[in-house]
């Protein structure tokens, strides 16, 4: 026992890929194989870290620096969904919740609940992301996993309802979406463009040719390119408002590029080494007969769905500056979007396929669910900077508050989490107002359950 | 056939999906002892990428088809990459179509 809390101490970057190994393995994979990948695994983990603390040096501070300037008291600085998923994973029991999240899957593919079999093995970090919440927050674990079950059976069944509409819009049959980030948000959205969107004329015709659009954007909306734009304006902001020189303004041109390009090549290197995982669950599903007469959907990511979708992406660009604008604006929103910043096309897909891709009914009704996504990734900080420091990964100096807005995207888990966590610490202002959040959306659920269907058939006939 | 192919895998984000079909599409090559070249690109830059050096193959995992591309190149519908399943004939389809040339 000594032994194996002596590794579980050691950190994410040696722990991970010993889990991840001996994962391989109980999923038959060969020997050099699976050890050449969890290796990979845990350099993809020094790797992330790296780059957070060579660049958030930098920005947090200036960040801060912004807030002090604009007389806001406190202003953090949103890190990336990499990031966040590594602090997630870095929890010494985070790779229990691939084999309970796959077993949990299979149970409701057995009894008939799903048709959905999720294969985007990397993004149960969604569950984990639940588990670790909960656990910061109340110590106990089993609490921990009960929750992060609850988030992945609903959002399996999310990933279900909205499939027809998916398969048909986005253009990827035979699959469905259980995203959580992202599926969460279609009660909301199908809700909105049922009841007020699709009633409004003016709004029904705007045809805009996306493709068009999209190509144009091309070179320039290239995440690095965007972290450039991002840094300069921000420079700039921080330049006019603080003591800093006019030097700040290149050093984060620098800075936020290098946060968002070198985060998306360590996942790159992360996901290379999870493969032989993956793909051993996969083997395992497909050699059962149990399913093989039945209509399965394969559950994908949604992220690169999403990013490569023509609305989103077109709608999504304008949507940067509603971020930037709408959290500086607003009393309440304490992280500065940044890393983030270049995945925003994705909060805006579920908006984009409710309106079938109609550029101003995107923009409309992604806006107002970002709305309360920027609130949530407010909300969710204190405890994932506290997880930062838990998993003894240290923030750099100056460095108060971290979150990110992919993190605040993940509403169903804020909405069950935030309740019972109030319940267990006894705090009553903790749980009234996602209580009501989370009434709304289940009616906007119930309301809407018809419209991916509809709008699916809608497709058909155009 | 040519000796080596040089494979485009165009996807959304060029991130963490991408990376996975990256790795399934090469280890099934290798399995077959195809020599390929496999690259990652985000679709929105693949009309230039392609224009930069053209491909043999521009297999696409986001979905939805690229934007108007060079007509001797071969496109492959590469959501197999992304759900793991039927990634054999995928690559069956791909050698095919390939060999036609």
């Amino acid at each position: 026992m000594q032994i194996i809390q002596g590794i579980l101490d050691l950190g994410a970057t040696i722990m991970m890929p010993i889990v991840l190994f001996i994962m391989a393995m109980i999923f038959g994979q060969k020997v050099g194989k699976s050890l050449r990948s969890s290796l990979m695994v845990g350099v993809a983990f020094i790797g992330i870290f790296a780059v957070l603390n060579a660049t958030l040096g930098t920005i947090g501070p200036a960040v801060q620096a912004l807030a002090d300037g604009l007389g806001i008291d406190v202003l953090g600085t949103d890190i990336g969904w990499p990031v966040a998923s590594a602090i997630t994973w870095s929890f010494s029991w985070a790779g229990l919740i691939i084999p309970i999240g796959f077993v949990v899957n299979w149970i409701m593919l057995g009894f008939g609940w799903t048709k959905t079999f999720d294969a985007d093995i990397w993004n149960y970090w969604h569950w984990t992301f639940t588990a670790a919440m909960t656990y910061i927050w109340t110590d106990n674990l089993w609490l921990a996993f009960a929750l992060a079950i609850v988030v992945e059976v609903i959002t399996i069944k999310l990933g279900d309802w909205t499939a027809p509409l998916t398969q048909k819009y986005f253009g990827i049959p035979g699959t469905s979406l259980p995203h959580t980030e992202t599926v969460n948000w279609a009660p909301f959205n199908m809700a909105i463009e049922k009841a007020v969107l699709s009633k409004i004329p003016a709004l029904q015709k705007s045809k805009m040719d996306t493709e068009n659009l999209r190509e144009k954007i091309g070179f320039w909306g290239e995440p690095m390119m965007l972290g450039l734009y991002i840094g300069l304006a921000l420079g700039i902001f921080i330049w006019a408002v603080s003591d800093y020189s006019w030097k700040i303004i290149l050093e984060l041109g620098v800075a936020i590029p290098a946060l968002i390009f070198l985060e998306g090549r360590m996942i790159g290197i992360l996901i290379d080494g999870l493969t032989p995982i993956v793909d051993g669950v996969r083997d395992t599903f497909q050699k059962s007969e149990r399913f093989k007469d039945r209509e399965i959907l394969i559950g994908i990511d949604a992220g690169p769905i999403g990013l490569a979708n023509p609305a989103s992406v077109v709608v999504g660009m304008v949507g940067i500056v509603i971020y930037l604008l709408l959290t500086l604006i607003i009393p309440g929103y304490k992280i500065l979007p940044l890393a983030d910043l270049a995945i925003v096309p994705i909060y805006y897909m579920f908006a984009a396929a409710a309106s079938k891709g109609n550029l101003w009914k995107t923009l409309i009704n992604g806006t107002l669910s970002s709305l309360l996504l920027l609130y949530l990734t407010s909300s969710f900080a204190p405890q994932l900077t506290e997880a930062a420091q838990l998993v003894e990964y240290g923030l750099p100096a100056g460095v108060l508050l971290i979150s990110s807005i992919d993190v605040g995207a993940h509403l169903l888990p804020w909405m069950i989490i935030m309740p019972v966590v109030g319940i267990v610490l006894g705090d009553l202002n903790m749980i009234i107002v996602p209580l009501v959040i989370a009434a709304l959306w289940v009616l906007a659920w119930v309301y809407a359950r018809d419209m991916p269907e509809k709008l699916a058939k809608e497709l058909d006939e155009a | 056939m040519a000796d080596k192919y040089l494979i485009y895998v165009a996807c959304g984000s060029a991130a963490a999906s991408a990376a996975l079909a990256r790795r399934r599409l090469i280890d099934e090559l290798e399995k077959r002892n195809i020599k390929a070249d496999v690259e990652v690109h985000r679709i929105l830059e693949l009309p230039g990428a392609v224009a930069n050096r053209k491909p043999n193959v521009v297999v696409v995992t986001a979905g939805q088809a690229p934007a108007a591309l060079p007509e001797e190149i071969i496109i492959v519908q590469g959501i197999p990459l992304m759900t793991g399943f039927g990634i054999d004939a995928l690559v069956d389809d791909m050698l095919a179509k390939l060999e036609g040339k």
